[in-house]
């Protein structure tokens, strides 16, 4: 446990970008976005082209907080042992032992996630959902809280076993990083020219503190029309020509931690429409698909789903 | 309005109602409601319901004494007298009051709406629908309304020099508006003469041609496919016809035809009503075929404009559905708004979700604040949020950038935070709402002083 005081979730949220922001320069939305994955305790999908600084996010997000990390690196020869743990026989004591996965951690780094074969991704749903994990006969809770994020390259698809849309579900937010500006880029160079500044970084939150803080975040008030809001957004991809499957339940009701978790970041005690808006993209792109007619035509999720919310009235006066 | 004024007069009161002095109402409510501006809206309210009353009252009045020297008291007790009279069927004094009040109403309604190219739209949507349903009763009552062309002209020119100019609103204002003026007038004009030209073409004799001709058509098919069939029945073999013996067996005595005729007979009245519900639902039928033909060509143009470069394609605000159901949502709404209210005048319990009052001041605040705007050219799309809706009033109105940001702070405070905030807030509000409002004012006189300073100048 770190020797602080208590936290509020503003100041918290500006201590872990700064602590971040030393090791991953022009990125801050995207540092916001997974600290508000840390606050609701949901699994973040990083996806861009390699070299983009997606493993380094990742290791710079566990390394700020306090508490056990793991990492897996996906093959296609990797099993699901491999990840959950085994039961191996002990022949001194003359029994069977659980010895567990790299999954049973606080913060687990799932790295080119897409590379590892279907039934090795489909044995991190129990652990994603429900925060357990079953082997043979022995189920084991996870360490709380547990954020599982993910990393995933949309270009080389060779050799790659796309992720279910059930797998899918179960990220609260997809993030793209995209290219630095050339000013960002500049200062990355000058920075990692004489040393690696994640050598340097320290954790600032704990884990305890980390779950008192989510506890805060869920106290954040949703008014009735902004619930409305959320669900006429989820409902309005369901309806949309252009979108096969639309959000799920579970897609508002990630939406909505998320929009509690953003306007607790920025120092409000209500969330507000702005909220919704901002976060529709990173918790609804991965959880939609498009028509093949609408992706023959060039047409993105990002794009439609901005299109969309030209279309839902918010509720002001 | 007009068509159904005409039919309302068609089957209830024939030639009794004044319909030009009726429709006279909505240029006064529209007045009433404009000049009223500046009140508060319970007062505003009030105006528009005592106006409303008054010439209402006055219309009956003159139109049952059209000489203004014969206005004695008994002359005006007495249709005042005969507008509460209850027995019988409507009589044309409680009908005009009738048709006055709504009247009224939608001259009130015209007033506070805020004209843009969506709205344009989807009264368009509605007014088509109402069209038809006053041309369909009046053909299923046979009533003859006396310019149903005209009726529909204005309709539709209307609605496309409305649609016209809320599309060009900027390019009217811009530099090139001379330009742009001229095309919309000679665009209006031939919008005007290609209707006037269609006006004079179909006439009843041209229909009857047209008629004749599909009537024609028809016959000729029916007989070529009744030829077809006799070929057809020539090539099936004709059974043979056997005789069998009369007065067999013993059975029922024969019951007299006309008695059986009786009991299938339908009543006239039930076979009307059938007749009506048939052709409603055709005609039901018929309009959304057309809607849903109508909703694929626009989705389909819009995937086309989609893949141009550089072409700006406009989210319409609903289609007819939506707007249905928004429109009913709403009415449901406002009854239970009525309903509470009435409620609560009775004593008979809270109202329900009513605000704390200086809640509900901040939010007034922020409604005239977007009323007045959006009457001065800055209306908030649907789709924004205050915030966002912030950022384009600041752009509109810079120097008041601190006051907007006060209010629309303290609004989404209010609307979404459920804060209740202090009277001295509120007031600090009202003044800031206040200096916006004469900022605007000063700024426009700023503007056409500049003007004037500037053509001195050369």
């Amino acid at each position: 446990m770190l020797e602080r005081g208590p936290l509020d979730i503003q100041t918290a949220a500006e201590r872990f970008t700064a602590n971040v922001g030393r090791a991953i320069i022009g990125r801050s939305e995207a540092v916001e976005l997974i600290f508000i994955a840390l606050l609701c305790e949901g699994h973040v999908l990083i996806e861009d082209v390699p070299g983009l600084g997606k493993t380094l996010l990742a290791r710079a997000t566990a390394r700020s907080l306090e508490g056990s990390f793991k990492r897996i690196q996906c093959t296609p020869d990797l099993l699901p042992s491999d990840v959950v743990g085994l039961h191996f026989y002990n022949q001194k004591r003359s029994e069977f032992e659980f010895r567990p996965g790299p999954v049973v951690a606080n913060v687990v780094l799932v790295d080119e996630i897409n590379r590892a074969m279907p039934r090795t991704q489909s044995c991190l749903l129990e652990s994603m959902q429900e925060r357990q994990v079953t082997v043979d006969w022995k189920t084991v809770s996870l360490p709380r809280p547990f954020i599982l994020m993910a990393t995933q390259n949309p270009i080389e698809l060779e050799g790659t076993f796309p992720l279910p849309e059930a797998q899918l579900d179960r990220f609260l937010l997809k993030l793209r990083l995209g290219y630095p500006s050339p000013q960002d880029e500049f200062e990355v160079l000058d920075r990692y020219q004489q040393e690696n500044p994640m050598d340097r970084l320290e954790s600032v939150i704990g884990t305890a503190e980390l779950l008192e803080l989510q506890g805060l975040a869920r106290r954040t008030r949703v008014v009735e029309p902004v619930r409305s809001y959320i669900l006429a957004v989820t409902r309005a991809t369901r309806e949309h020509p252009d979108i096969r499957l639309g959000g799920s339940t579970r897609s508002a009701l990630g939406l909505q931690a998320a929009s509690q978790a953003m306007a607790a970041c920025r120092g409000r005690d209500f969330v507000i429409p702005d909220d919704v808006k901002a976060l529709v993209s990173p918790v609804l792109s991965h959880r939609i698909i498009l028509k093949t007619e609408a992706r023959l035509r060039g047409r993105t999720e990002e794009e439609l789903l901005r299109e969309l919310l030209y279309t839902v009235p918010v509720p002001a006066e | 309005m007009v068509g159904g004024l005409w039919l309302l007069e068609a089957q209830a009161a024939p030639e009794a109602l004044p319909v030009p002095g009726l429709m006279l109402g909505i240029p006064l409510a529209f007045t009433l409601w404009r000049l009223t501006r500046t009140f508060s809206p319970s007062l505003r309210l009030s105006a528009g319901l005592v106006g409303g009353l008054i010439w209402s009252l006055l219309l009956i009045v003159l139109v049952d004494f059209p000489v203004v020297a014969q206005l004695e008291p008994a002359a005006v007790y007495d249709p005042i007298g005969r507008l509460f009279q209850r027995p019988g069927a409507p009589n044309p004094i409680q009908l005009t009051a009738l048709a006055a009040a709504a009247i009224w109403v939608g001259g009130l309604r015209l007033a506070a709406v805020r004209i843009g190219f969506d709205q344009l739209l989807s009264e368009f949507q509605f007014g088509l629908p109402i069209l038809l349903v006053i041309f369909f009763c009046a053909a299923q009552w046979e009533a003859a309304l006396p310019a149903p062309a005209a009726v529909v002209f204005s309709f539709f020119t209307f609605f496309l020099l409305g649609m016209a100019a809320a599309r060009g609103g900027g390019w009217l204002q811009g530099r090139a508006r001379a330009r742009w003026l001229a095309a919309l007038v000679l665009n209006a004009a031939l919008v005007l003469g290609v209707g006037l030209l269609l006006t004079a073409a179909v006439t009843p004799e041209a229909l009857k041609l047209v008629l004749d001709g599909l009537q024609s058509l028809w016959n000729a098919m029916v007989e070529w496919i009744a030829r077809f069939i006799a070929i057809l029945a020539r090539l099936i073999p004709q059974p043979e016809i056997k005789s069998y013996p009369i007065g067999g067996g013993a059975g029922a005595a024969p019951q007299d035809p006309s008695a059986i005729a009786d009991l299938l007979r339908i009543p006239d009245s039930v076979r009307r009503v059938a007749a009506f519900i048939v052709a409603a639902f055709w005609v039901v039928l018929f309009g959304i075929c057309l809607w849903r033909m109508a909703s694929q060509v626009a989705a389909w143009l819009r995937r086309q404009m989609n893949e141009f470069d550089g072409a700006e394609v406009e989210t319409l605000r609903g289609a007819f559905r939506q707007d249905v159901r928004r429109f009913l949502s709403r009415l449901l709404r406002r009854l239970r708004g009525w309903t509470a209210w009435l409620g609560y005048l009775l004593g008979r319990r809270p109202m329900a979700g009513s605000l704390p009052a200086e809640a509900a001041a901040v939010r007034r605040v922020y409604r005239s604040l977007l009323a007045w705007s959006a009457a001065g050219g800055c209306p908030r799309r649907r789709h924004q949020t205050p915030h966002e809706f912030l950022g384009q009033l600041c752009d509109w109105l810079p120097e008041a950038r601190t006051d907007l940001k006060l209010i629309t702070e303290h609004y989404t405070e209010v609307r979404y935070g459920g804060r209740r905030p202090e009277a001295a807030i509120v007031k600090l509000l009202e003044s800031a709402w206040q200096d916006v409002r004469h900022m605007r004012k000063r700024s426009g006189i700023q503007a056409i002083k500049d003007t004037l300073k500037a053509w001195r100048d050369g």
